[in-house]
């Protein structure tokens, strides 16, 4: 039986079944904390705690032994396997949808810390960063300003230098293994496609199964899913130099 | 040999201790912390009145010197005696709490498996199509039918599993248990 479980209330054994609230058992906890030498000998006598320490070390030891057989009996289990191997994954192109939404490549956030005297100068490069794409937002709370800026419009040489004394600090958040454009090497493409890049999506998986994980790349001579239209013009894109220089193998 | 154990100081100290110890077990299970408290001073006062059993608790010196005495010289190791014995207690009682969850989670496993066994499905399902017979309210009606139905599959699939569609009437169960 439960310790403050009323069972004359209870129309079937556990009727009532609430979370145990360490409030209302205030009493009963510093009932345990006062008498704890007198409530250690009757738990031991009656609970029995040893027996969920027993059991841990149990489950413990099992599950311990239980992998060691597995990593031992693992070749032989492949050997002894006439199932099949499972079939190549098909990676399907995904059709060119939501050629009118915009794309966006990367998010790249500013934090920009400044005084108080120094947030005037900063909320005007904000507002101007934003009036020049429309992607861009800017948040000033406070000492702190906070610009957002898409990837999609370069920004100019002069909107990215702050104003004197101010201390930027950029990040871009892209996906692993894809390096991300600096200013430079955008704004040395004067091409506008060089922009609407893409970057490829992650490496496709086989799902889950009892063998192990196998990475399958994408056929290099297809275009990577989900390019928007101006990208897959492959005679642009390849006289594109940027692009050669992102995407390796092309 | 009677007449001797009764006069002996030794057999009523340790009868006092023994039946004041289950004084405090007693209030400590019923969580009443005040008298539990009370039984214990009055454990810790009554040693007065045994002075042969000082030794035996390790009170020897109080033979040799009176009482404010003693305490003054064992004012520290009093005192941290007291501090580990209060520490203690917290570290205690936060496992036995943990132990009392542990508790009333094992209890609500049990009684889930037991409900969740097939033929306890089965005869919750002849249950809910007798009270969707007796019911008069039409929703009330078609859900127990519906849960009927529900129980009866779960049955015929083995049981032993809380499926999405089982966990409302296991609440039903839970919470209004009488209803079913």
């Amino acid at each position: 039986m439960v310790p403050g479980y009323d069972s004359r209330q209870a129309r079937i054994k556990f009727n009532g079944l609430t979370k145990p609230d360490p409030q209302d058992h205030s009493m009963q906890l510093l009932a345990w904390a006062i008498c704890w030498p007198w409530n250690l000998v009757w738990t031991v006598c009656v609970y029995n705690p040893f027996r969920y320490i027993g059991a841990f070390f149990l489950r413990e030891i099992q599950s311990a032994l239980f992998e060691i057989s597995n990593g031992q009996f693992s070749a032989i289990e492949r050997d002894l396997d006439l199932d099949p191997p499972p079939p190549p994954f098909q990676v399907q192109s995904k059709p060119a949808s939501r050629p009118s939404e915009p794309t966006i490549a990367a998010a790249v956030v500013s934090t920009v810390t400044a005084d108080s005297e120094q947030l005037g100068a900063v909320h005007a490069a904000a507002q101007s960063a934003t009036a020049t794409s429309p992607v861009s937002s800017s948040i000033v709370v406070g000492d702190s300003a906070f610009l957002s800026q898409s990837s999609v419009v370069a920004p100019t040489a002069g909107e990215a230098n702050p104003p004197s004394g101010v201390e930027v600090e950029s990040r871009a958040e892209a996906p692993q293994g894809v390096s991300m454009p600096t200013d430079d090497d955008i704004a040395e493409g004067k091409s506008s496609e060089s922009h609407t890049w893409i970057p490829p999506e992650p490496t496709a998986y086989f799902p889950m199964s009892d063998r192990p994980l196998r990475a399958l790349k994408y056929d290099q001579r297809t275009p990577p899913p989900g390019a928007i239209a101006p990208l897959s013009k492959s005679a642009d894109s390849a006289a594109d130099p940027w692009f050669q220089k992102q995407v390796p193998g092309r | 040999m009677l007449s001797e154990i009764l006069t002996s100081e030794g057999f009523w100290f340790w009868t006092l201790a023994i039946v004041q110890s289950g004084l405090i077990i007693w209030f400590v299970e019923t969580a009443n912390p005040v008298s539990a408290a009370v039984t214990m001073v009055t454990l810790i006062v009554g040693l007065a009145f045994f002075p042969t059993q000082w030794e035996y608790v390790g009170l020897a010196d109080l033979h040799e010197m009176p009482l404010p005495a003693w305490l003054s010289h064992n004012a520290w190791p009093l005192l941290a005696g007291i501090g580990c014995y209060l520490f203690v207690g917290i570290a205690w009682a936060t496992f036995r709490w943990w132990l009392l969850v542990r508790e009333m989670r094992e209890t609500y496993e049990r009684h889930k498996a037991e409900w969740l066994a097939p033929g306890n499905l089965r005869s919750t399902a002849a249950l809910l199509q007798s009270c969707a017979e007796r019911c008069t309210e039409t929703a009330l009606r078609e859900q127990y039918q519906r849960w009927s139905k529900i129980c009866r599959m779960a049955a015929s699939e083995g049981g032993n599993r809380l499926t999405q569609e089982l966990k409302p009437v296991w609440k039903d169960f839970v919470t209004n248990g009488s209803r079913l």
